[in-house]
């Protein structure tokens, strides 16, 4: 082969020699200059004799000079321009005007193992390119993605640096999984798009109806993300930076009671209960209350979210290449303080890409990626999906809040024994060092894919990757925490666990891919088959020591686990996951102007029994470039582009764990029963061998237009997804296992999505561009298998809130369910027997839920069954947690060389279970906790009579002192959710405000820089909304998909400022 | 000709897929579980799935915190704190099933929504029972006087334990003495006589097959064994026979025989 190349080689350059030689006189040399349509200069544009390898680039002022042969015409050409060919002969000097081309209609999109033009696209798909994510300084791409695709919902569930983020394409289809996307990055599939350095990726394009999805079939039913990352270009090597540094800072806090209100709720607590002695032991008597209006508390949200957070981040990326061989390869850091005490996040990436061509019909690609995260620090709480946290006393948020602002004594000095009490009320700085983790995440891929093209047209790939991840998590328990307190080998003292998770995915690709045209060019016909094998494997191994000796500090005690106590080793294999499938796409359109896709999938999966594993999954969609016609041709000046596309798939989803057909025991260590170190179960879970795929159906209507030659334009769909056999963990509890997974149940998502995109200004020194997207969604569970509902607990409570939230059927998902408040008594409603209040006849009795507050000012909840008393017939709906509106808006404007972008994201109609509110107004069972402002002496029903501290026992003047009170009593035996505690949480957002400027070109070529941009960056800087808590964007509660929007001790969002610089060699 | 060779090697793909029922890749295994065909087969691991039935017992709100030291413990010589209060028979915590009362607020304990309730993990202890019993009948060999024989008498006496239990408290329950399929997960409750039956003669195989504790190395006092099988079946004999409350009119004579109105309590 080589040989013969050489041989090649060697007869071409005598040939040219000998033309050279005979032709010699008739070399020309041409020059010329290369100008945009406003007659600027283009620097760098491609000038190329046609069909010879004599090349060369424009310089600053746009002029060239290149010796051609004078036979051939030049084709000039530039990025995001149209190419031209310019015949020369007979001249000497040419100049070259090039026109912009319709940037949005040649732009491509990848979709399903092949990029196609977006004109041509059939399906549903939303993409944002590099620019739009490049300078936002975030940690986790998904944010940058926030509020700029149509009916891509991304909301960050908290504010911490590695907090989850959840996309949503269309509201998600699932009830007891969750409806993540898949997301693929460069063709692999991968489980989180997290570790990606925002810095490296080119583009992102969301798949969001079947036609396709359904080429993803299995797992593409909730969507799918494709992350494009930068290739290299070809052209002379160059070298660029980026930098920024930022600071951050706590965005909202809660106003909690000052000293002399703290003492005053406890005074009236404790008269309420009874219990004048515990008050008095605690703060003193009564007369000497108003010496704690001196005193100044200690402000806990700001000890342990004051801080100002600081974020830098740096990228190197170097690029090279010639025509046949073209590199690139990028280095980012990137390390963040958080606003957190003890709370940081640190993540190097590299990667390197090369591409080959050394035949013409030969191109090869190789690309690598590794990435290093370690977070450090507590997070305010462990609820996660898909695990639960261990207990709500150690979310650490609530602390800040609870604890008392002022040293009482004897806190901890009670004679009541009951550990619930006593035990909960931590020190905020004690809760976090209490509760550390270190988290260490490596993520390691290799991709390769070789491209034969056959003949002409047809097209052999083959593509192998291999993804690798380790997962190190150390966490620590402190003596505080609910988990070191029970411990069974050493109660009180703290605990040390590690979690090794190994986990590598093998992958393999083959497509063979086919382009016909008809002579005419008006038949167009492109085929492609393909075949898939995906391996994942997974090895877990958790050591857990107990009663680790307090000696030893939370990051110190992991070299010294000797001290301890071995409690449990356990090494877990997962069960393979292996997925086959094969797939074939055809796609005709007949002069560009009719177009048809239809795509075939079929996907068979390990996680399901023989004879239920496979899947089929075909789709078919169809478009019509109306503007193409002969009969609009007339509307072509302001109408340039009007194309109407339909569609119709079949997608699939298999996100359970694995092996639940099958009934295999596994062991575990016994912790608690004499005579016993471990157990064999087969789980919580009866198997089940009949489940198969769940299957989601979607119809797609889409109009894509644009306006003056695409000044304006946009997109337009409706849609509709059916999801059918539906994998629900079904609750079987009282038959001998919690749950079954079962294909039961239909949910439907229906909506309309609106893109829009206005150049709105375009002159040569000032540019200003507008785009906005909206969507709207409707889900509703059609069915849930014969159950009229499913019951869900958020959890927050412990046991005092049973059910909060219910999926029932002919509703959407996220539900809340509770009483309806009604406010509270008056006094008017009870008589003082001389000993406490009895309600008047006719009076609803809610004494159950108020304890020791019924009486006036007690809460009063709405009896909906009007039986007289509230009791759980009294519940209902209360609210929704899923927007009905969602979308963003931004500006991009120019002005010379400054540029200015701002990114707005909304939400409409969500509404916020807010369980901080209600914990931080509610006694329940404790005391000595500190609560909101608003349940100070002024706002709430008191009926204490503050200038003596006596009981005041008459009505009369009860209403009297209390007519301006607007909230119920506080002391209540346990929390209860009631409407008052749901919340709007419609909000807008500006999420990030850009401010750069470009030095001049002439100015930084001087010392050899092509491009020099400092920018500012601002981020979260505020968010509008009616929401009286930290954050309307939240979700704490997410063991299970059904409980979303609770806000409850969640990390708290931070505001940042950034500063940075691009800089390109 | 190209569109034909395509046409062709589509429909071959297709009905390859059709003729794929069972696809060697796609089976998968873990090196950290077991099938019952080897728990069952030995002693040791056998013994392992015994202690999954007591760990249950260990569990919050079961036993733990409910059954054994709460319900119904009043005596006329001792009493649980708490339960002799004012509100106790009102109220909504645990001490009030020291005199038989649960009421609707005591929901933090016996609420089934999250299956840790009593009436739920008794049946998931009754679920290990049979997992083992069918087991052990099938894979383990079991002979009286041997190691694996007083492991299936261990199974078959908790299991009537348990049963016992249901009986004491919820009265007629749901009977089921076959590991669980989607098929059996909601049947009707039976008569108590039906289990009285399975029990009594489960009992009489445990008292055969068990062993006394302290009769090999692997019986104890802590565990089921042939002593406790033996008390155990006298209790149970005198409560089906007439000892307990029935809420049917039962013929003294022949207890088994239902006779008279039904619903009396004699």
């Amino acid at each position: 082969m080589l040989r013969k190349l050489m041989n090649l080689r060697t007869i071409f350059t005598m040939l040219l020699l000998a033309i050279v030689w005979s032709v010699s006189a008739q070399n020309v040399t041409i020059k010329g200059t290369v100008t945009d349509e406003n007659g600027e200069p283009i620097i760098g544009a491609s000038v190329l004799e046609k069909g010879t390898n004599a090349g060369v680039s424009t310089d600053i002022d746009g002029n060239f000079s290149l010796k051609v042969t004078g036979k051939n015409p030049l084709v000039v050409s530039y990025i995001g321009m149209d190419a031209q060919e310019v015949n020369i002969t007979g001249k000497t000097q040419v100049n070259v005007v090039l026109k912009e081309n319709s940037k949005v209609l040649d732009e491509v999109v990848v979709i399903g193992y092949e990029t196609v033009r977006k004109k041509d696209l059939t399906g549903s798909v939303s993409s944002i390119n590099a620019k739009a994510i490049e300078s936002v300084p975030v940690v986790n791409v998904a944010e940058a993605m926030s509020g700029k695709l149509a009916g891509v919902n991304v909301t960050t569930s908290e504010g911490s640096p590695d907090a989850e983020i959840n996309i949503r394409v269309r509201g998600g289809g699932s009830i007891t999984q969750e409806s993540t996307p898949l997301y693929i990055v460069d063709g692999f599939p991968v489980s989180s798009i997290s570790d990606i350095s925002p810095a490296d990726i080119q583009s992102i394009d969301v798949l969001k109806d079947a036609s396709s999805t359904a080429i993803y079939g299995s797992r593409g039913a909730n969507g799918v993300v494709i992350i494009t990352t930068k290739t290299a270009k070809e052209g002379k090597f160059s070298v660029s930076y980026d930098g920024t540094y930022g600071f951050k800072m706590i965005a909202n806090t809660l106003d909690v009671m000052s000293p002399y209100e703290f003492a005053k709720s406890q005074y009236e607590q404790a008269i309420l209960q009874n219990k004048l002695d515990r008050y008095q032991s605690s703060f003193g008597l009564f007369q000497d209350i108003d010496l704690y209006q001196e005193m100044t508390g200690i402000n806990w949200q700001d000890e342990v979210y004051g801080n100002t957070g600081s974020y830098f981040s740096h990228n190197v990326s170097l690029s090279g290449g010639t025509e046949k061989v073209n590199y690139l390869a990028s280095y980012q850091h990137t390390d963040e303080n958080a606003i957190m005490l003890d709370s940081d996040y640190k993540r190097d990436n590299f990667s390197f890409k090369l591409n080959a061509k050394p035949f013409k019909w030969l191109k090869v690609n190789f690309s690598t990626r590794y990435s290093n995260m370690l977070v450090t620090g507590a997070g305010a709480n462990d609820s996660k999906s898909g695990g639960g946290e261990t207990s709500t006393s150690d979310s650490r948020l609530k602390h800040t809040v609870i604890f008392p602002p002022i040293s009482v004594t004897s806190l901890y000095e009670d004679d009541s024994t009951d550990e619930d009490v006593v035990g909960s009320l931590v020190k905020p700085t004690t809760a976090i060092k209490d509760n550390y983790k270190n988290r260490r995440r490596q993520l390691y891929s290799i991709n390769g894919g070789v491209s034969i093209n056959f003949i002409k047209n047809l097209q052999f790939r083959t593509d192998f990757g291999i993804e690798g991840r380790v997962d190190e998590d150390k966490i620590y328990k402190g003596s505080s925490t609910y988990d070191a307190r029970n411990s069974s080998l050493a109660p009180g003292m703290p605990i040390a666990t590690i979690t090794d998770k190994d986990s590598q995915r093998l992958r393999n690709t083959n497509t063979l891919s086919y382009k016909w045209t008809s002579k005419n060019k008006a038949h167009n016909l492109n085929a492609m088959i393909g075949e898939e094998m995906t391996i994942t494997t997974a090895n877990t191994k958790v050591n857990r020591v107990e009663g680790v000796p307090t000696m030893f500090s939370p990051e110190e005690c992991f070299g010294y686990l000797t001290e301890g106590m071995p409690a449990s080793i356990a090494n877990n294999y997962a069960y393979d996951d292996r997925l086959l499938s094969f797939f074939g796409r055809v796609g005709y359109d007949y002069l560009g102007r009719y177009l048809i896709t239809a795509t075939f999938r079929a996907d068979g999966s390990s996680k399901f029994a023989p004879g239920n594993q496979w899947g089929y999954f075909p789709s078919v969609a169809a478009a019509w470039r109306i503007s193409d016609e002969s009969w609009m041709e007339s509307a072509s000046e302001w109408l340039n582009n009007l194309k109407l596309r339909a569609s119709y798939g079949v997608a699939g989803n298999n996100n359970i764990a694995a092996g639940q057909y099958m009934k295999i025991y596994s062991s575990n260590t016994e912790l608690w029963m004499n005579g016993f170190n471990s157990y064999w179960t087969p789980g919580n879970s009866l198997n089940n061998t009949d489940i198969k795929w769940e299957t989601t159906y979607t119809y797609n209507i889409g109009i894509d237009f644009g306006f003056w030659n695409n000044r304006i334009n946009g997109t337009i769909d409706l849609y509709q997804n059916d999801v059918k056999d539906l994998l629900i963990d079904f609750p079987i509890q009282g038959t001998g296992y919690q749950t079954v997974t079962r294909n039961i149940g239909a949910t439907r998502n229906r909506g309309i999505e609106l893109a829009v995109n206005a150049a709105l200004v375009n002159t040569k020194d000032f540019t200003l561009d507008f785009n906005f997207n909206i969507a709207y969604n409707q889900n509703q569970v059609m069915d849930l298998g014969g159950l009229d509902f499913i019951s869900g607990n958020s959890g927050w409570a412990g046991s005092e809130i049973q059910e909060d939230y219910r999926v029932i059927v002919g509703q959407a998902m996220g539900q809340m369910w509770g009483y309806v408040t009604e406010g509270y008594y008056s006094a008017d409603d009870f008589i003082w027997d001389g000993n406490k209040w009895v309600a008047k006849d006719g009076v609803v009795d809610n004494s159950a839920m108020t304890g020791d507050s019924w009486g006036p000012g007690a809460l009063k909840i709405k009896d909906l069954d009007n039986s007289g008393t509230i009791d759980d017939k009294d519940k209902t709906v209360i609210g929704n947690s899923m927007p009905d509106f969602t979308g963003g808006f931004g500006l991009t404007a120019t002005y010379k060389g400054f540029d200015l972008s701002a990114g707005f994201t909304f939400s409409i109609g969500n509404e916020v279970y807010n369980a901080n509110k209600l914990e931080f107004t509610t006694t329940s069972k404790y005391y000595h906790r500190n609560q909101l402002a608003m349940m100070g002496t002024e706002n709430r029903y008191t009926q204490i009579d503050w200038a003596t501290g006596e009981r005041i026992t008459d009505p009369e003047v009860l209403n009297e002192i209390n007519k301006n009170a607007n909230i119920w009593s506080p002391v209540m035996p346990k929390y209860v959710f009631h409407s008052w505690g749901v919340e709007d949480g419609s909000f807008l957002r500006l999420n990030t405000l850009t401010l750069g400027y470009t030095l001049p070109t002439d100015l930084t070529k001087k010392i050899y820089v092509q491009r020099l941009r400092v920018f500012f960056t601002g981020t979260n800087l505020f968010c509008a909304t009616k929401y009286t808590g930290y954050d309307p964007e939240v979700s704490t509660r997410r063991k299970v998909p059904y409980t979303s929007g609770v806000d409850y001790s969640a990390y708290p969002k931070s505001r940042g400022f950034n500063f940075g610089v691009n800089i390109t060699f | 000709m190209k569109h034909i060779a395509y046409k062709t090697l589509l429909a071959a793909v297709c009905v390859a897929l059709a003729g794929c029922e069972d696809t060697p890749f796609l089976q998968v295994e873990t090196e950290s579980g077991m099938d019952e065909s080897i728990i069952f087969s030995k002693v040791e691991t056998t013994e392992g799935q015994i202690a999954s039935i007591y760990h249950v017992m260990g569990e919050t709100n079961a036993y733990r915190n409910n059954l054994t030291n709460n319900m119904g413990v009043n005596t006329d010589i001792e009493l649980q704190s708490g339960s002799a209060d004012d509100d106790a028979a009102t109220g909504d915590n645990r001490r009030s099933l020291a005199v038989y009362m649960h009421t609707a607020g005591m929901v933090d304990n016996w609420n089934a929504s999250d299956g840790k309730d009593p009436f739920s993990q008794i049946y998931s202890a009754i679920e290990r029972c049979n997992n083992a019993v069918e087991g052990i009948k099938k894979y383990g060999n079991p002979q009286p006087g041997t190691h694996m024989g007083a492991l299936y008498a261990e199974a078959l006496t908790l299991r009537a334990f348990f049963y016992f239990d249901l009986i004491k408290y919820w009265g007629d329950v749901p009977a089921r003495f076959e590991p669980l399929t989607m098929e059996t997960a909601w049947i009707p409750k039976s008569d108590r006589v039906v289990i009285y039956n399975q029990i009594l003669n489960d009992l009489a195989i445990a008292d055969e097959y068990g062993a006394w504790p302290g009769e090999y190395s692997y019986t104890t006092v802590e565990r089921a064994n042939r002593g406790f099988a033996k008390a155990l079946r006298a209790r149970v004999a005198m409560s089906a026979a007439g000892k307990a409350l029935v809420r049917v009119n039962r013929d003294f004579e022949n207890p088994y025989t239902a006779g008279g109105d039904p619903g009396e309590i004699n």
